[in-house]
């Protein structure tokens, strides 16, 4: 309700369209991929980028669109209805995760040689922070890009990457310094088929299991050095600006995925008669459902607000991580809540609810964890 | 080389219908949901095949309807036509496809098209008479439910494959212009993409009025429709499971459900 305040005709002929396109490409082969623990990436962008859902937002120069975040908006909430959350992450890891650091710092190679192709969907991209050692506290990362002449040597290992098995490049981030402190970090596009470039294993998860997640092993790899992002030292500022596109993705998913929850909860409860009347009827569990709604609506709120804002050019850094933080709050209360409700049925593998559980427990604990949230959000109220 | 691609809008046929209260057509509502008629998606994607390995074809659609249609030729945009035609037939509800063949007759005759489609029938309706009705008001040779086409520019020739009972294929060469019908099967019609999408939007229509003149007095009247009557009946198995298997598999094989 309310929609047209924010999105014009426009913005709804593009909904529509990658709705269908959610309905008729990915959601009949959800469960295969599931299953199989992978999908197939490269087919799937290939179709989005043919049809530019892939650069909404970038430069038409490197085959985007060169559209607004209202639109950027539009294509995370659709994805949102994908059933299950590996297919979405893994779409919002090509386009609001490993790519946004090449189109605002990238260099003209880059942007032509790897962020074009990720458009095109002929490239599928990752992005490889986490390190056995080091993951939300990001500083603490020991893969190391040592400069030799014209290249750099990659040596380390980066873990829980999404996307990892099929990656056809990484946006990286390595030390370039031992020196303490913020600039002793740099990013860097790592193309997976160079030499030195090792899938030491595909990881097995509780949840966004058609996703494959990787750990990946770095052993004296030469990268071009005109694969450095931007300014060397400058990598750590820059991969936390990327995160806020990747903390924001997760907010209209959630948003859209937990309306999708409650509406699947809903419906059983109107048809499950316990004690001679359907559960819906039940005071207790209609109170809890509208708390939920409640709260949705308040996240979907400040989605918008924090899309104003972006529009506007102000920084969005607090909101953002206000916003990570009560998805993954919310996420956590209510997939389990809403599991509930389905008595032993939830716990059964075959009820979309059930995955919906598994799924959503990624969303307080990747990207930056609740807790990390809180720790910048403490920071900038000044306490 | 121009071609102008039919389509219809037509009710999603997913969303609940109900009759008007004549019981004459279907009770159009704030909530009636319409679309694309899907064998007009063939023929809009077998003339984007055409133009993509044809340079310097351009691709016109058309509507013929209320406002709402306009919807539809948007729609046709998105996927890629070059301009839309709106033609503003104020009348809702049934139309015979001798009106609205007449129409678009009226309007391709002024335009030198070289090749019409038209999808092999509407989903509403499943007449099939619009696109033959067409080609004879512009006096055009016409081929209907056409499996696969091979253009010869130089010639001004179209050869074409149409699918008849059985499995038959019948080939003949018709001279241009030309209007086919296109049978589903035939490619797969494609997504609009998000650029097009954009410039359909902002793109106008043509718009044109219908017009009335040398409009022949209807041969055909809508008595009426009505909901499809109810046939299904519930049988209850007998017997041990092993009975009731084998009662199923004669069921199933009475009905030709399993091969």
């Amino acid at each position: 309700m309310g929609s047209e305040i924010y999105f014009t005709k426009e913005h709804e002929m593009v909904r529509k369209a990658i709705r269908d396109f959610v309905n008729k490409e990915i959601n009949p082969y959800v469960d295969e991929w599931e299953e199989k623990g992978i999908a197939p990436l490269h087919e799937i962008f290939k179709k989005m980028g043919d049809l530019g859902f892939l650069g909404m937002r970038y430069d038409e120069k490197y085959g985007g669109e060169g559209l607004d975040y209202w639109y950027e908006l539009v294509l995370l909430e659709e994805i949102g209805h994908i059933r299950c959350g590996g297919i979405p992450m893994a779409i919002a890891v090509q386009t609001n995760m490993a790519t946004p650091a090449i189109n605002e710092f990238g260099s003209e190679y880059l942007k032509e040689k790897y962020m074009k192709p990720a458009i095109k969907g002929d490239m599928v991209a990752a992005i490889a922070v986490t390190e056995p050692d080091a993951g939300s506290d990001v500083a603490a990362i020991r893969t190391t890009a040592t400069k030799n002449g014209n290249h750099y040597i990659l040596n380390g290992s980066k873990t829980f990457i999404t996307n990892g098995t099929q990656a056809d490049f990484l946006t990286l981030l390595a030390r370039t310094s031992d020196n303490p402190g913020y600039h002793s970090f740099s990013l860097f596009v790592v193309p997976t088929k160079l030499p030195g470039f090792q899938v030491s294993k595909k990881l097995d998860k509780l949840g966004m299991r058609s996703s494959d997640t990787a750990e990946l092993y770095f052993d004296n790899m030469k990268i071009p050095a005109e694969n450095l992002i931007g300014i060397e030292g400058e990598g750590f500022i820059q991969q936390m600006q990327q995160f806020q596109h990747e903390r924001f993705a997760c907010m209209p998913m959630t948003y859209i995925g937990a309306k999708d929850m409650i509406e699947e909860t809903v419906k059983y409860l109107r048809g499950r008669i316990v004690f001679g009347k359907p559960l819906i009827t039940k005071q207790v569990l209609r109170h809890r459902l509208v708390k939920w709604l409640t709260e949705i609506e308040c996240l979907k709120q400040l989605t918008y607000h924090i899309v104003r804002m972006k529009m506007a050019g102000q920084d969005v850094s607090r909101e953002i991580s206000m916003g990570k933080l009560f998805s993954g709050n919310l996420l956590d209360e209510m997939a389990g809540g809403c599991l509930q409700m389905f008595g032993g049925m939830g716990f059964m593998n075959e009820m979309l609810i059930s995955r919906y559980y598994r799924d959503s427990k990624l969303i307080s604990i990747g990207g930056g964890a609740s807790e990390v949230m809180s720790d910048i959000l403490s920071k900038l109220e000044g306490f | 080389m121009k071609i102008l691609v039919c389509i219809k809008q037509v009710v999603c046929s997913e969303s609940s219908l109900e009759l008007n209260p004549n019981g004459k057509w279907i009770q159009e509502t704030d909530s009636t949901e319409f679309r694309m008629n899907r064998f007009d998606e063939y023929a809009l994607e077998e003339a984007l095949l055409i133009k993509e390995a044809n340079p310097g074809v351009t691709i016109d659609v058309v509507s013929v309807g209320p406002n709402r249609v306009k919807d539809v030729v948007k729609k046709g945009l998105s996927k890629g036509a070059d301009n839309g035609v709106h033609i503003l037939y104020e009348e809702s509800g049934y139309c015979p496809p001798r009106k609205i063949a007449h129409q678009i007759a009226g309007y391709a005759g002024k335009q030198s098209y070289d090749l019409i489609l038209t999808g092999v029938m509407a989903e509403d309706d499943m007449l099939c008479q619009v696109g033959p009705m067409t080609a004879s008001l512009l006096s055009i040779p016409c081929a209907v439910s056409v499996i696969k086409e091979e253009i010869d520019l130089v010639n001004r020739m179209i050869t074409v494959q149409s699918e008849m009972e059985s499995g038959k294929v019948e080939e003949v060469i018709l001279s241009l212009p030309a209007l086919l019908t296109i049978q589903t099967g035939i490619n797969q019609p494609r997504y609009p993409s998000l650029s097009n999408i954009v410039r359909a939007n902002s793109q106008e229509l043509i718009d044109v009025q219908a017009s009335f003149q040398e409009e022949s007095p209807d041969k055909v009247t809508l008595l009426s429709i009505d909901y499809p009557a109810k046939s299904s009946k519930i049988c209850i198995l007998e017997g041990s499971a092993e009975e009731k298997a084998e009662q199923l598999l004669t069921i199933f094989h009475n009905r030709s459900l399993l091969k």
